[in-house]
């Protein structure tokens, strides 16, 4: 399983990252306009994939700037997946949560499982499709590492086995406890991601959504489970219903009659 | 930069001062980091603003633009109050030894700390305030051999280290927060943990770019950071240095190659006017480096064979012994003249300069007050622009704010290719020159610069041939036609640009003894001669391309093979001098050759049969102890790095003047600005009471580059920073009634402009001596062409620069914000 | 067996079906012109706010076509003689219902072009596919159901009386589909905890769902009829009858609170109730409306004898209802954006309402076309 560790002590915003994402996978510009702040695209969309937020942050009093790089988690357990009506995002092994366009219908179940707010939709296209980070997949295939973690300058981004990159993050933080909150975001995050974070602030500081071990639609995952069993109670149930109900019908018949 | 890139991560503190790196350079903290994470290092930052530097930096300090001398003399008066108190904790061996702290300075001198902020010897002119100096009095005590007197004992009332000790007396550390805004808790910090990079195996490297040089003080501000550093013994060694961050990919190149008035290539002197021949002007240049201390090399006494040289290679067979090389062809200077950008703009809106090439520049964007020199521009009869794209200069004429047909100006636009579609090689930062292939073909017409230079001068040379002319020799006799375009090539060249750069290097023009036939590529500038029998274009470049290694700078080895891992990669391409990767290395050991730094060591010593083991020594003799050794500092004529640098205009030691335009009085004396600049149009200048009461500088941004040619046309980049934006600290904002995003404008007395707001805690109110003083930054990237369009921050920039540079100030000047736009 | 005959409609009656024409007019147009130009163009839907007003009414329009099986529960299942007269218009209601909802889910479609696509394409993990199926298969049940008013009118006895020998398979089929695609509705509201705030959000939903979809189903018949009722000019369904269905609610809804309730007790999350921000004052209108209204009005016998009594409580529910659907899909933080400066607010467009209103016109139109067309009352 491979994944990437994002070191935020190590980037400087230089986003040659997020140019990285436009060039290779070819993904035309936004236009967009200053807001006031360095962001830019401000969101993720159907053509902005990856994205570096800026925030200006005072912890342990101390002034941080932090540039946080946002793309798909490429999660263990994804919600997309599981939610996705016609099956169109599939969970590799290698890591990559990949998406088959041929498949989309279109219904943006997709867009509000994920607890990271990436999948994106084609609102100008007629015939819109869902679209979102692919970790380079055809890179990967290659034997190439993702096109965002080639282009940084710092090593702030290094890819490579899931399992190694935990132990290097746990080092790093282990070496350098006044740099680094005592933290691996993605490791146990919604089951686990593949892209994991870790950071001189504490997360939610950085926009990153506050969740729990299991994955976000664990409880859905064991009612739809039980779907053979909550229609065959069903229908037991209704039979048994209208039996009863005949019995007693016919019984009161019987009586009258 | 006297090291270089890779070197950045053997350092033990890293100190970013008029630079934004992370910003401007992030390929840089690739290096940064390591030197962090595997070296150790702490990385402290100053800068008026918190930028994506300070945001990696173990130490930020906020420091008013425009106040560096008073920033880093205040760490020099910390340093030397330590180093008499604790003098085991520097390497007093270099200051002594290296440096000429201990050399005596004529009693009649006195430094700014006496005369109320001037030296002695100060003439002002028809304004008081500036005029130039005497500088009879700027020299040190000498023997009957004209040797210079030390007192190695630093004792001496007239030894360069008291009388740095006076010079910086005042500038205590009340002092200077008072004047930079920073917080003292916190300069403090700096001045101890930079301190620490005295002491012997330690080094610190200072990294510098715009900052510090775009400033009507700003060879001062170097100067100061030379200082601190010679002190603190970080010249020559690795993780030491000082390093110019250069902007442009080659502009290190272009300066190499010298493409300023002031300078020919090599770094070699343009003749004056006064220099009736040859011999006038070698023998100037040879007074100014003559020396009678057999232990100093005086490297420039070499001078004549450089110059020569080049001569030679510009003019081939037609320069001779005979005619003094050409000599009498070469354009000479009028003495006292300046010809820098300034100058010339200035000399284009007085009608004076008729034509004008802007060769890949774009003054209509960059340039000082903008506005003026767009104006300017209006007066020529012709412009040629060479560039990729229609640039604001090249479209003058569209300027929204110009009616064109009161222009009578002939634009010619001249489609360049740029880097990736041709050829040739690219001067870093580090001096390393890189060859670069052709990746595509040019679109349409678009020519190398190489090429047109060459169809131009063709055209010239036959005008000059068949009309004549004043000058003509200096253009007819050039060895070009014929040349750069027989077929086959010259001596063995595969194509123009591989003529010119074996040229660069230089060839033997006639036999030499038993080591060079005729034509064959020089091996070292040491091997060139003043007698004509040799060429090159740039002594620096000889050895990038010989006859035994084939052109160098194509070279694509990786390995480091310095045996302490240092990070030369002395194989990967080529760099100068003589592709030695750590300047002034000689001073990276001791008096017997051991390097202070065992670790880290450049060069060290290992016997007479083997001698020096590393980096290329900054000169192959043996070290100090020994018969026939030279001092470290080469270049100077007594052969020691200079704490008292009579060479610069304004004075042998850094002293704080305020920019030009600035909220407040200079506390530390009665000279308010540098008195050695000239200013060139003193109503165009912000007066106190003018109501313009806030500091700006400009600076530049990652997604942008320079006058936005190339990067406001890329959708990519142009999507990252659509638009040109004014940051300003949540108090002003609060102030004015300011939101973020809002638009605002920013005036001078010499323009405005209208820029988008951004409100952020990265810029702080200065506290000065009680007085608040808020400044706010803009990126200048922007112009009226282009995918990206909005107003050049140069609009505001005065038309003013360094004493000695001319560079203009484009860092700190006055303006007012108001809300709103159009 | 039984025949109507076509009543010519009053002025007002004119009136009423002229606009509701026009409105399926606009309703078309605005429909036709978003399938030619895309989403973003019509509506105010966005990647933070992917689902909006189609979706909710959608959800909610499902628990209104509740009726059907609620009422063939009822009828046939709990053999409730009473209420068979109720059965055909609930039928009728369910169908045009679940049209509607299908014609709309057509439209939100980003690839209305592959709406088939879960047919080839399966993810039995996700609830969106087994509701895709399960309404699939319902809607054919509808059909049937639906048919013999169809073929009794064309006069086909052979055909009505074959589809009356399956009635208790088909029923029970339609009730059991029912209930999975009510309660997988419900477990769309599981599976986006960050999207439902936890005054909604419950391990209950998929059964809270069932309940409501079976409480709305016997509101939605009483409002349904008593709009017939006045439409048609005479008591197509007497009161009593309604009445009955109002009263079988109050069981209904009183369990719906125990569970509601005592799941936010269990959970903890019963001090949100009280924390007087928007949620909680939401929260406390959908209980008032949609829980508190039927369990206590309808236990009255005042409100009970009351056509308006009635005719209000059921609009309540009914409201009420759709207050509980929409919370599935607004009451928690939108989609999380991946910036600072992103804008996150919604209201739908025009085109939004035009197409919504204009299918609902369409099923009022059909349904009153259907009344007076097909054998769906009883002779008086």
């Amino acid at each position: 399983m491979k994944a990437v560790l994002v070191d935020l002590n190590r980037c400087t915003g230089c986003r040659a990252c997020q140019v990285a994402c436009k060039s290779w996978n070819d993904n035309p510009a936004e236009v967009t306009m200053c807001l006031g702040c360095y962001d830019n695209p401000p969101d993720f969309s159907a053509d902005t994939w990856s994205l570096i937020r800026f925030d200006e942050v005072e912890y342990n009093n101390k002034f941080h700037w932090v540039f946080t790089k946002r793309q798909c988690m490429h999660c263990e357990e994804p919600a997309c997946v599981t939610v996705c009506t016609v099956g169109a995002l599939e969970k590799t092994p290698n890591g990559p949560v990949i998406y088959h366009p041929e498949k989309c219908i279109g219904c943006r179940y997709c867009q509000y499982g994920c607890p990271f707010g990436v999948p994106r939709f084609e609102w100008d296209n007629p015939l819109g499709l869902i679209r979102k980070c692919r970790f380079c997949v055809d890179r990967l295939d290659t034997g190439m590492e993702p096109a965002c973690v080639k282009a940084c300058p710092t090593d702030a981004l290094i890819f490579g086995d899931r399992e190694a990159l935990l132990t290097e993050a746990y080092g790093r933080i282990a070496d350098r406890p006044d740099k680094y909150v005592n933290h691996v975001y993605g490791d146990k995050e919604a089951g686990g991601t593949s892209w994991l974070y870790i950071s001189p602030v504490p997360f939610e500081k950085l926009g990153f959504p506050v969740l729990g071990e299991e994955p976000t639609v664990h409880a859905s995952e064991i009612v739809m489970n039980a779907t053979p069993v909550t229609l065959t109670a069903a229908i037991a149930a209704l039979s048994g219903l209208y039996w009863l109900t005949k019995r007693r019908d016919e019984g009161m018949k019987e009586k009258e009659g | 930069m006297t090291n270089h890139w890779n070197d950045l991560k053997n350092s033990d503190c890293i100190f970013i001062i008029g630079s934004n790196a992370a910003e401007n350079h992030p390929i840089s903290f690739k290096w940064i980091t390591k030197a962090i994470e595997e070296n150790g290092a702490t990385l402290i930052n100053v800068d008026p603003r918190f930028t994506r530097s300070s945001s990696k930096a173990d130490i930020y300090a906020q420091m008013r633009s425009g106040t560096d001398i008073a920033f880093i003399g205040g760490m020099i008066k910390w340093v030397l109050d330590d180093m008499e108190a604790n003098p085991s904790r520097y390497n007093m061996t270099y200051v002594t030894e290296y440096t000429n702290a201990a050399f005596l300075i004529d009693p009649e001198f006195k430094t700014a700390a006496e005369l109320d902020g001037k030296f002695s010897g100060f003439i002002p002119g028809d304004d008081p305030n500036f005029g130039k100096y005497d500088k009879s009095t700027w020299k040190w005590q000498t023997d009957a051999d004209s040797i210079p007197l030390k007192d190695k004992t630093l004792q001496d009332p007239n030894c360069v280290f008291q009388l740095l000790k006076k010079q910086f007396a005042r500038y205590t550390p009340e002092m200077v927060c008072g004047t930079t805004g920073t917080d003292q808790e916190t300069y403090l910090k700096i001045c101890e943990t930079y301190a620490r990079t005295g002491g012997i195996g330690k080094s610190g490297t200072i990294m510098y770019a715009m900052g510090t040089t775009q400033h009507t003080v700003g060879t001062q501000n170097i100067r100061s950071y030379a200082i601190l550093q010679l002190l603190l013994g970080n010249v020559g060694v690795a993780g030491g240095g000082i390093n110019a961050l250069r902007g442009e990919s080659n502009v290190q190149g272009s300066t190499d190659h010298c493409l300023l008035f002031h300078i020919l290539p090599g770094y070699l002197k343009p003749p004056v006017a006064t220099e009736a021949t040859l011999q006038d002007h070698l023998d100037g240049r040879a007074a100014a480096f003559a020396t009678s201390d057999p232990k100093s090399a005086s490297w420039w006494l070499n001078y004549p064979k450089y110059y020569v040289s080049l001569l030679k290679s510009w003019y081939g067979d037609n320069a001779t012994a005979e005619n003094d090389f050409g000599y009498d062809w070469l354009p000479k200077l009028n003495p006292g003249t300046n010809y820098s950008h300034i100058s010339l703009f200035e000399a284009m809106a007085d009608g004076i300069i008729k034509g004008l090439f802007a060769w890949g520049q774009n003054p209509a964007v960059s340039g000082p007050d903008a506005i003026t020199e767009r104006r300017a521009l209006q007066n020529l009869d012709w412009l040629v622009v060479a560039e990729l794209w229609e640039t604001e200069t090249a479209a003058f004429w569209k300027d929204p704010e110009v009616d064109p047909s009161s222009i009578g100006t002939e634009v010619f636009l001249l489609p360049a290719a740029c880097s990736y579609e041709k050829e040739g090689t690219i001067s870093n930062s580090g001096r390393w020159s890189q060859w670069r292939w052709k990746a595509v073909d040019p679109p349409g017409d678009a020519t190398p610069d190489l090429e047109i230079v060459h169809e131009l001068m063709l055209k010239i040379i036959e005008l000059y041939e068949t009309e004549g002319g004043p000058g003509a020799d200096a253009i007819t006799k050039l060895r070009w036609k014929g040349w750069y375009d027989a077929s086959p090539l010259p001596r063995g060249a595969e194509s123009m640009v591989d003529l010119v750069s074996r040229e660069i290097n230089g060839w033997a023009e006639a036999d030499i003894e038993d080591k060079y036939k005729e034509g064959e590529l020089m091996a070292s500038f040491g091997h060139l001669l003043a007698d004509g029998s040799t060429s090159s274009s740039n002594w620096l470049y000889t050895n990038s391309y010989t006859e035994a290694d084939g052109n160098k700078q194509k070279s694509r080895d990786n390995t480091d093979y310095h045996p302490a891992g240092i990070g030369l990669h002395s194989k990967w391409s080529w760099c100068w001098p003589v592709n030695r990767r750590i300047i002034y290395n000689r001073a990276s050991v001791d008096l017997n050759g051991n390097p202070w730094d065992q670790e880290h060591f450049v060069i060290r010593w290992t016997g007479p049969e083997t001698k020096w083991e590393g980096d290329v020594p900054d000169g192959g003799w043996p070290p100090m102890n020994q018969e026939g050794t030279r001092y470290p500092f080469i270049m100077k004529p007594q052969g020691f790095a200079r704490l008292f640098g009579p060479g610069r205009a304004e004075g042998p030691f850094p002293e704080h003047y305020e920019p030009l335009e600035s909220p407040i009085s200079n506390p530390l004396s009665g000279t308010q600005n540098n008195p050695a600049i000239k200013v060139w149009r003193p109503d165009q200048i912000a007066k106190p009471g003018d109501g313009y009461d806030i500091v700006c500088t400009t600076y530049r941004v990652t997604e942008h580059w320079q006058a936005g040619q190339m990067t406001r046309n890329l959708p990519w980049l142009v999507e990252l920073m659509p638009d040109v934006f004014v940051e300003m600290s949540e108090e002003l904002a609060a102030e004015k009634g300011i939101s973020t995003g809002e638009a605002v404008i920013v005036e001078s007395v010499r323009g405005s402009m209208q820029a988008t707001a951004i409100v952020t805690k990265r810029f702080k109110p200065f506290q000065l001596n009680g007085k608040t003083v808020h400044q706010i930054g803009i990126p200048w990237h922007w112009g009226f062409t282009g995918l990206s369009q909005g107003h050049s921050a140069n609009r505001l920039t005065p038309h003013v620069g360094d004493a000695n540079t001319m560079i203009p100030e484009y860092k700190a000047f006055l303006v007012k914000v108001t809300k709103g736009g159009a | 067996m039984t025949t109507t005959t076509f009543k010519k409609p009053s002025a007002t009656g004119m009136i009423v079906l002229g606009v509701l024409a026009l409105l399926t007019v606009l309703g078309l147009i605005t429909g036709i012109y978003r399938l030619a130009v895309g989403l973003g163009q019509t509506t105010a839907l966005s990647d933070q706010y992917a689902w909006g007003l189609w979706l909710g009414f959608d959800f909610a329009l499902i628990a209104f076509g509740g009726a059907a099986f609620t009422m063939a529960l009822v009828v046939h299942v709990l053999n409730l003689k009473k209420y068979e007269v109720v059965l055909r218009p609930a039928i009728l209601t369910g169908f045009l219902s679940y049209v509607a909802v299908l014609v709309i889910l057509l439209i939100d479609l980003g690839r209305p072009d592959r709406f088939w696509g879960f047919i080839p394409w399966a993810n039995i993990h996700s609830p969106l596919f087994e509701v895709s199926w399960c309404i699939l298969l319902y809607t054919t049940v509808l059909a049937l159901e639906f048919a013999p008013l169809l073929f009794e009118r064309l006069n086909k006895p052979k055909i009505v009386s074959a589809i009356h020998a399956a009635v208790i398979p088909i029923t029970i089929a339609g009730v059991a589909l029912s209930t999975l695609h009510q309660s997988t509705l419900g477990t769309i509201g599981l599976s986006l905890p960050g999207r439902v705030h936890p005054l909604w959000w419950s391990w209950l939903l998929p059964l809270l769902f069932f309940l409501s979809a079976v409480g709305m189903g016997l509101s939605a018949m009483i409002l349904v009829m008593m709009i017939a009722n006045k439409a048609f000019g005479r008591e197509l369904v007497k009161l009593d009858v309604l009445a009955g269905l109002g009263k079988g609610s109050v069981w209904v809804w009183a369990l719906y609170a125990v569970l509601r309730v005592g799941d936010l007790l269990f959970t903890g999350d019963l001090g949100h109730m009280l924390a007087f921000d928007t949620s909680s004052i939401l929260f406390w209108i959908e209980m008032l409306l949609m829980v508190i209204a039927p369990i206590v009005l309808y236990s009255m016998q005042d409100v009970r004898k009351s056509a308006a009594g009635l005719t209000v409580t059921a609009l309540m529910v009914t409201v009420g209802l759709f207050f509980n659907r929409f919370a599935i899909l607004f009451s928690g933080d939108p989609i999380p954006v991946g910036a600072m400066h992103a804008t996150a607010s919604y209201f739908p467009s025009f085109i939004e309402f035009a197409v919504q209103i204009g299918v609902l016109a369409a099923a009022a139109l059909a349904w009153y076309f259907a009344a007076q067309l097909l054998p769906v009352f009883s002779e008086e």
